[in-house]
């Protein structure tokens, strides 16, 4: 679906004068939980206002540039950093949030983690059972099913794991007429991908629901425990820089949707309630660090679905609160993305990136959250208001990346590898020659906060879910603790990381949470 | 990396001492860049720097020294070429910086500082010669000694600077052939 006629949008960065605007809901951000929270109240007849930071882009904006969608597509041109910079984090900006320009993996949320949350956040209505139905229903939705095409670069990773009896698996991804063309992270040209920005957007707009985007919610008009108004600032077309235009929306309800960065950023500039100090606290980010294989064939890692295999096999390695378990999954590779992350230079990097063809990048993803040790991160807001996220490494962390790194390498060699080049500033740039070596090799890597490349594609928690407000922002509905017409339906809400990929957690768990809300709000709407 | 761990530990040594020598004013040298007036720029682009939204002439003229030594082997052979591609590449850096938010410009522009006074480049770059006289050898001294800096900070610099010239390059199609990338698919 795309966008529908006579839809209500505006675009900041055209606005020439300030906008008053009101609804029954108005939702901020319009990712995975904005989103999927905007169809579900749209449908049950209230009147939503959608605000969204990022540009209303869509198909023919897509010409899979690697340049173009780093700067209009994402945060901080694809490298939104942590406070002392040691993890780069690629975040979504735009109509649809990460999810137009995620790489299409869907899995539910693993059954240890919702056991996890219930035991010891006292979560109600997050037991696997209680959240199949809403699972269910999301992935029909969203035409999630398993991707039966494994291009060269999974294959690696398939062939490895199958050699070494470790668990691989099939990837689910929500598709429609994929063209497996392999550009998924620049945004689907084909609107395949059935990311908000094709799905649940258009759909709040056909129910008659109001998009603005390029414009960015600055606070929150507080009155006694209700917020009455949010305050926003039209962007100019780098989605960075007010253009001057204010928008007012008042509304009886409001969800924020921002994600774990940014809902957080958002309550804290609004100096919001926070009697506990648990706002943006716990914010998780499924570290990762990366191996590359450099094969003897061809790979062509730009060339066709980016994920379509992973493995488990080290989730649980030492239990669910045990040492860090990580998810093992490949990422593609395009030429600015191969370079930048190649920290070499001169013709050291020249010669290294010239084999892009023959390279197979596999990454494991920490699940943060389960252990004492794993705090995550804390979101605080710097003088001008934007978020500062710290996020803290310790050796529980690091011996999860440097398991992570063993793992991917052992798993390439055995695939065939002929050199296995691994994510840090001190291991060679042309590779390790054999296992041996990369185990001795990895073994010795001083594991310190930028020597050791770590990156994040999954923002979670600073606003966790609970029902001891001692220990959390909202409760398990998704209503604010302090607030009484507050929502908060994203990803920030986990008490914990996922463990793996996190949209089809937060589609799924935005509706349920929007599904009650739209009962609670309808009521009120109907009794006025 | 080629550099063994115990080489590098030496330069990590090395790094310190000179970093030492200005550590009690060291932060305050980070933030120099803000105050100091800017050193000579060269005559070669301070034309052309004009056109930049966010490069500075004296920005530009160091970039146009550091681009062919980070880019070493990976820009056209044929002199006129090269140029073409290092006013792109100063291009592209210019537009990127524009798409970052207020407080990532700030970093930036901070960066550029320490790179474009005379005092911060000598103490904190090891530079000694302005930038349109600086050699090869000086600019990949100063690069490798950054990257393997004992302080993350300098390690981040590097990691800004090489991000942003090594990302203006390869987003741009003239340097695909080398990576044997054809290029995105057309869609019928």
């Amino acid at each position: 679906m795309t966008k529908p006629k006579n839809a209500q949008v505006l675009h900041g960065h055209q606005l020439e004068t300030n906008q008053a605007l009101s609804a029954d809901v108005v939702i901020i951000g319009t990712g995975a939980g904005g989103g999927v929270t905007a169809e579900v109240l749209s449908k049950a007849g209230l009147k939503v206002v959608m605000l969204e930071e990022g540009g209303y882009y869509t198909a023919k904006d897509f010409r899979m540039l690697e340049g173009e969608s780093f700067t209009r597509f994402y945060y901080d041109v694809g490298a939104r950093k942590t406070k002392d910079k040691g993890i780069t984090i690629l975040q979504g900006r735009m109509v649809g949030g990460s999810t137009t320009v995620n790489w299409t993996s869907c899995f539910r949320t693993p059954p240890e983690t919702l056991a996890h949350w219930t035991k010891v956040y006292g979560l109600q209505g997050f037991t696997e059972a209680q959240m199949a139905p809403w699972f269910d229903m999301t992935e029909k939705r969203l035409t999630i099913l398993p991707w039966p095409i494994r291009n060269s670069s999974n294959d690696v990773l398939y062939r490895g794991a199958k050699k070494l009896g470790w668990h691989v698996e099939v990837i689910p991804r929500n598709v429609r007429g994929c063209r497996n063309l392999g550009y998924c992270g620049m945004g689907c040209p084909v609107d395949a991908k059935q990311s908000m920005l094709v799905t649940t957007v258009p759909a709040a707009l056909a129910n008659g629901a109001m998009l603005v985007a390029h414009t960015r919610a600055e606070s929150l008009e507080i009155n006694g425990d209700r917020v009455v108004a949010v305050h926003a600032v039209a962007l100019k077309e780098n989605a960075a820089d007010p253009t001057g235009v204010k928008i007012r929306v008042e509304a009886p309800y409001v969800v924020l949707a921002g994600g774990g960065i940014n809902t957080p950023a958002l309550l804290l500039r609004s100096k919001a309630p926070d009697p506990h100090q648990r706002l943006g606290k716990r914010t998780f980010l499924h570290i990762t660090n990366a191996s590359t294989a450099v094969m003897p064939e061809k790979v062509i890692p730009f060339d066709g679905a980016p994920q379509s295999v992973y493995s488990n096999h080290f989730l649980y390695r030492d239990g669910v609160t045990g040492k860090m378990g990580y998810k093992m999954e490949i990422a593609p590779l395009h030429p600015v993305s191969t370079t930048v992350n190649t920290l070499a230079f001169g013709q050291e990097h020249a010669d290294a990136v010239a084999r892009l063809p023959h390279l197979s990048a596999m990454i494991a993803l920490m699940r943060d959250g389960f252990h004492g040790d794993s705090q995550g991160g804390t979101v605080t807001i710097a003088d001008d208001g934007s978020p500062v996220l710290d996020y803290p490494m310790n050796d529980y962390l690091w011996e999860g990346l440097r398991s992570g790194y063993l793992s991917m390498a052992e798993c390439q060699f055995t695939a065939g590898a002929s050199r296995v080049v691994v994510s840090h500033l001190d291991a060679p740039t042309q590779g390790y020659a054999s296992w041996s070596e990369a185990k001795k090799g990895i073994e010795a890597l001083p594991l310190k906060v930028l020597r050791a490349q770590i990156w994040s594609a999954h923002v979670m928690g600073g606003c966790a879910m609970g029902e001891d407000p001692k220990m959390s922002v909202v409760d398990s509905r998704g209503k604010h603790h302090q607030f009484a017409n507050v929502w908060i339906i994203d990803g920030s809400t986990f008490p914990t990381s996922i463990g793996a990929n996190p949209s089809l957690p937060i589609y799924a768990m935005a509706a349920r949470q929007a599904t009650a809300l739209a009962e609670t709000a309808g009521k009120k709407k109907s009794a006025a | 990396m080629n550099t063994p761990i115990t080489s590098m530990e030496r330069q990590f040594d090395a790094d310190r001492r000179t970093f030492l020598k200005v550590g009690v004013a060291g932060a305050a040298l980070l933030f120099a860049g803000r105050w100091l007036p800017p050193a000579r720029a060269g005559l070669a682009s301070a034309g052309q720097a004009l056109a930049f939204a966010n490069l500075s002439p004296a920005d530009a003229v160091a970039l146009e020294r550091i681009i062919p030594v980070m880019l070493h082997g990976a820009l056209p052979q044929d002199e006129a070429q090269r140029q073409a591609a290092i006013g792109e590449i100063l291009h592209g850096i210019d537009v990127t910086i524009g798409y970052q938010p207020p407080a990532v410009r700030r970093e930036i522009r901070d960066l550029f500082g320490l790179l474009t006074k005379s005092v911060t480049r000598v103490v904190v770059a090891g530079v000694w010669k302005s930038w349109d006289r600086a050699s090869n050898e000086e600019i990949q001294k100063f690069l490798t000694g950054w990257r393997n800096s004992r302080f993350g900070l300098l390690r981040s610099a590097y990691v800004g600077l090489h991000d942003l010239t090594v990302g203006s390059w390869y987003a741009n199609p003239r340097s695909w052939a080398r990576l044997g990338y054809g290029g995105p698919p057309k869609i019928a």
